[in-house]
């Protein structure tokens, strides 16, 4: 009877898609029967379908936390070991590490596709601890606090409501990374839920002038590798281009005034550079963390509206529309890795830097978000440290201990020593794409406009005033030297393992 | 009489079964998940404050007051600011909507 049932379920359904096309949103409450009491109970209800898709999620960094580096990270592209947020350190919360058991996880862990990663130890083979909810309940207030399913759920109605990904559901993390609305990410905050055509020209809805696209119109997915690389990570599933849509018949400028200058350009200026004029154009996002005065009492005014000191976490620093920086990048980065040395700590650390110059045909000048950190190091052994924040340093502002559970949870030596270095970030910008009218225009990079620093970017000058780009000689700065990273890419965790 | 006295006692019935229906729903707490449009808090050393959040189901606006000094200080220092998306506990007390559990839906 139960399998004649299913079967008969499975019939309408299919019936229901085919008679509406791809575009259908299937309606699960003929499959979800069951009274749920955590999200294992929901997962396992999902699984009796959809076994395959939870193979497939766990071979993700979503769920690993980590993935083959494909030759993003410079210095890596024979690396056998993984790495992702699972391994890495950043200039935010720094790290999920810290704790003698990785207790860090029991916060950090509500970012991660799956329940309960809440420490060391966690097992990645159990299928039951995906969290397919996060990615695919609309309705049912889902959420967690703290890898607990928050009391505000209604697990029955979230799973009823399952559907393909939207913007919010992508956004429950991405628009909180670095532990805030708009910390991280000066294109990725929860404005954009309901953005209108003058913030984001693809995600505001059909109704706001926009196209209605989701993350995923443009991060492609098959068999959930979610495609698109970041600029502080070292994995990916696949690479995204605006290209990806705006070439051949659909390529950009065709009927535009100067069309053929502007197309002139984009060997060289990726379209990111002209169409992502400002960034945080609604909400102010972090632009510096200093870690170093965790503890001072400091009392200082907020910045943009926004908390800018806080005693367990240290100084914060906020903008709002903010101008991008300019670089060359071919796709890769340099960023710095556990356990690497820092050469000189008088010197600000470069954490993440993308990758390329004026005389790499691959390379194009990109847009970032620049960030400044100031995070504790081994003054001894002269690397970045990992610490203890949730359940550690948050609570007993104790350095020396946290520090401590840091290295043992992390493996990561501590010799006893610590001392603050600065750091600094390149942060790409792919988001909030602003309407065509308000894309640069030619004062803004020349004749006098102060978009392109022509010197840092390795021109003799102005390209325009020189008569030519990269591609005449007169107008490349040969004298240019590579910048100094101020690290020595020596691999803890790969040396040792 | 009979009938009179059974009528009495049915609608008797009737309106304590009301009051004290009405009375649950007054003490009951309401969950809602919405986004704050506005906080309004007087001065530093407020005891009070009051935050309209927009209830991400209804669309409605809902005004909050909330009296406890967590909350307080998080608004104080802009921890908590518009714009959050909170989730909410709140009792109806003297036509008041006062707040026992007041968090943001994100971040730490
Ligand atoms: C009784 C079987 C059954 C159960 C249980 C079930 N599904 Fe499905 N689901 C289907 C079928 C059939 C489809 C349509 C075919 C397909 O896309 O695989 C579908 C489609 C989907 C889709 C694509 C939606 C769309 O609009 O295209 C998602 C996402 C999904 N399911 C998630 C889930 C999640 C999450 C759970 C657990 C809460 C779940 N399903 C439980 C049978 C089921
Ligand atoms: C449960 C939280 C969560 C959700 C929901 C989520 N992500 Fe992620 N995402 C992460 C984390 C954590 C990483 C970092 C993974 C790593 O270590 O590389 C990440 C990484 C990425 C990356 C960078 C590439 C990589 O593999 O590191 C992209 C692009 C991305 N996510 C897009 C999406 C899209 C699109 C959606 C919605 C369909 C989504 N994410 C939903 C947490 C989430
Ligand atoms: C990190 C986010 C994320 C998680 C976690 C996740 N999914 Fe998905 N899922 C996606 C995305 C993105 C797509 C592709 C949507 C599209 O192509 O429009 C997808 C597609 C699907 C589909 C449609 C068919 C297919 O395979 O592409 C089904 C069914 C599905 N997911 C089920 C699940 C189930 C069951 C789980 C839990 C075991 C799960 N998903 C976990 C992001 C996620
Ligand atoms: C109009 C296309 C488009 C849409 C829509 C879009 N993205 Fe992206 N996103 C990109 C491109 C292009 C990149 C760069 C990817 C690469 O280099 O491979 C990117 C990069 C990213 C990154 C990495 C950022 C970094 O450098 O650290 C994340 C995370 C991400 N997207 C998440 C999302 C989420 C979440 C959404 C939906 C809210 C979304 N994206 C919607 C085009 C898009
Ligand atoms: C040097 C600056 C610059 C670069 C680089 C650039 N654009 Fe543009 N783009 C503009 C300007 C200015 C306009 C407005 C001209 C107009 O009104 O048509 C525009 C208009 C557009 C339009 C709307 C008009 C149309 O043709 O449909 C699209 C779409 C577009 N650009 C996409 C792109 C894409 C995709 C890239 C990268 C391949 C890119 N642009 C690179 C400056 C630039
Ligand atoms: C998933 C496909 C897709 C991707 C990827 C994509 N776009 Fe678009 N974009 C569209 C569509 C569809 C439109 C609306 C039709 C048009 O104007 O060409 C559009 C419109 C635009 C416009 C014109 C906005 C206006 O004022 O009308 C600009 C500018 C633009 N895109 C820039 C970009 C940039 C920059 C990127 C990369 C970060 C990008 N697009 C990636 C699909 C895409
Ligand atoms: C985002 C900044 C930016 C904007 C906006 C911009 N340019 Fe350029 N332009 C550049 C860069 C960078 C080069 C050098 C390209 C190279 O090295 O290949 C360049 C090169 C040139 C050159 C010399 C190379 C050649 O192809 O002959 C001319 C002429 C020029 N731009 C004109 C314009 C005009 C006209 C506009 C407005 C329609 C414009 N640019 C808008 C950045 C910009």
């Amino acid at each position: 009877m139960k399998k004649r049932l299913s079967t008969f379920f499975v019939g309408t359904m299919l019936l229901a898609i085919s008679s509406n096309g791809m575009a259908a949103q299937v309606d699960h409450a003929d499959f979800i029967r069951g009274k749920y009491k955590s999200g294992p109970d929901v997962t396992k209800e999902c699984l009796k379908c959809h076994e395959k898709q939870a193979d497939d999620i766990m071979k993700t960094s979503h769920w690993k936390w980590k993935g083959p580096t494909k030759g993003h990270v410079r210095g890596y592209e024979n690396s056998k070991v993984e790495y992702g947020k699972t391994n890495m350190l950043n200039s935010f919360c720094v790290t999920v590490e810290g704790g003698p058991n990785q207790e860090a996880r029991g916060h950090c862990g509500e970012c991660h596709a799956g329940y309960f990663w809440d420490k060391k130890g966690f097992d990645l083979t159990d299928k039951t601890k995906v969290d397919c909810l996060v990615c695919h309940a609309q309705q049912g207030d889902y959420g967690r606090e703290n890898n607990e399913i928050s009391d505000f759920t209604d697990l029955k109605k979230a799973a009823v409501s399952v559907g393909l990904p939207t913007i919010k559901n992508c956004g429950a993390c991405h628009f909180s990374g670095g532990g805030d609305d708009a910390v991280k990410h000066g294109d990725l905050d929860s404005t954009l839920k309901t953005a209108d055509k003058s913030l984001d020209v693809h995600m505001a809805s059909t109704t706001k002038g926009g196209q209605g696209l989701d993350c995923q119109s443009c991060h492609t997915t098959k068999d959930h590798q979610i495609s698109g690389a970041s600029t502080m990570l070292a994995t990916h599933e696949g690479r995204v281009t605006c290209e990806d849509c705006h070439s051949g018949k659909n390529a950009p400028h065709q009927n535009s005034r100067n069309g053929v200058i502007l197309n002139s350009h984009l060997k060289s200026v990726a379209c990111q550079s002209c169409h992502i004029p400002f960034f945080a154009r609604k909400k102010a996002t972090r632009v510096s963390w200093d870690w170093s005065t965790v503890g001072k009492n400091l009392t200082l005014p907020p910045q943009e509206g926004r908390i800018s000191y806080d005693n367990a976490r240290g100084t914060y620093g906020w903008a709002k529309n903010v101008v991008p920086t300019y670089m060359w990048y071919d796709g890769t980065i340099n960023r710095y890795m556990k356990g690497d040395k820092i050469k000189d700590p008088s010197k600000p650390l470069i954490f993440m830097k993308p990758y390329g110059s004026i005389t790499e045909s691959s390379a194009k000048i990109y847009p970032f978000k620049y960030f400044t950190g100031k995070q504790p190091m081994d003054s001894q052994y002269k690397y970045l440290s990992v610490f203890q924040q949730y359940k550690g340093l948050w609570d007993t502002l104790n350095w020396q201990k946290s520090l401590e559970d840091g290295a043992k949870g992390s493996g990561l030596p501590y010799s006893g020593k610590y001392q603050f270095v600065n750091t600094i970030s390149y942060i790409g910008l792919d988001h909030m794409v602003a309407p065509k009218e308000d894309a640069l225009t030619c004062g803004d990079c020349h004749m006098g406009g102060t978009r392109m620093n022509w010197k840092a970017l390795g021109y003799n000058g102005d390209p325009m005033l020189m008569g030519g780009g990269r591609d005449k000689k007169a107008s490349v700065n040969h004298q240019q030297k590579p910048a100094d990273l101020n690290f020595i890419q020596e691999n803890w965790v790969q040396k040792h393992q | 009489m009979k009938k009179a006295v059974s009528i009495v006692m049915v609608i008797t019935l009737m309106a304590l079964t009301i009051v004290s229906f009405s009375r649950v729903a007054s003490a009951e707490d309401i969950k809602m998940v919405g986004v704050i449009t506005k906080i309004e808090i007087a001065g530093k050393d407020a005891k009070t404050a009051t935050a309209t959040l927009k209830d991400n189901k209804s669309g409605k606006l809902v005004v909050i007051t909330v009296n406890d000094d967590l909350t307080l200080d998080k608004f104080k220092d802009h921890r908590i600011v518009e714009g959050d998306e909170i989730r909410c506990k709140y009792e109806t007390v003297d036509g008041k909507n006062v707040s026992k559990i007041f968090r943001k839906t994100a971040g730490c």
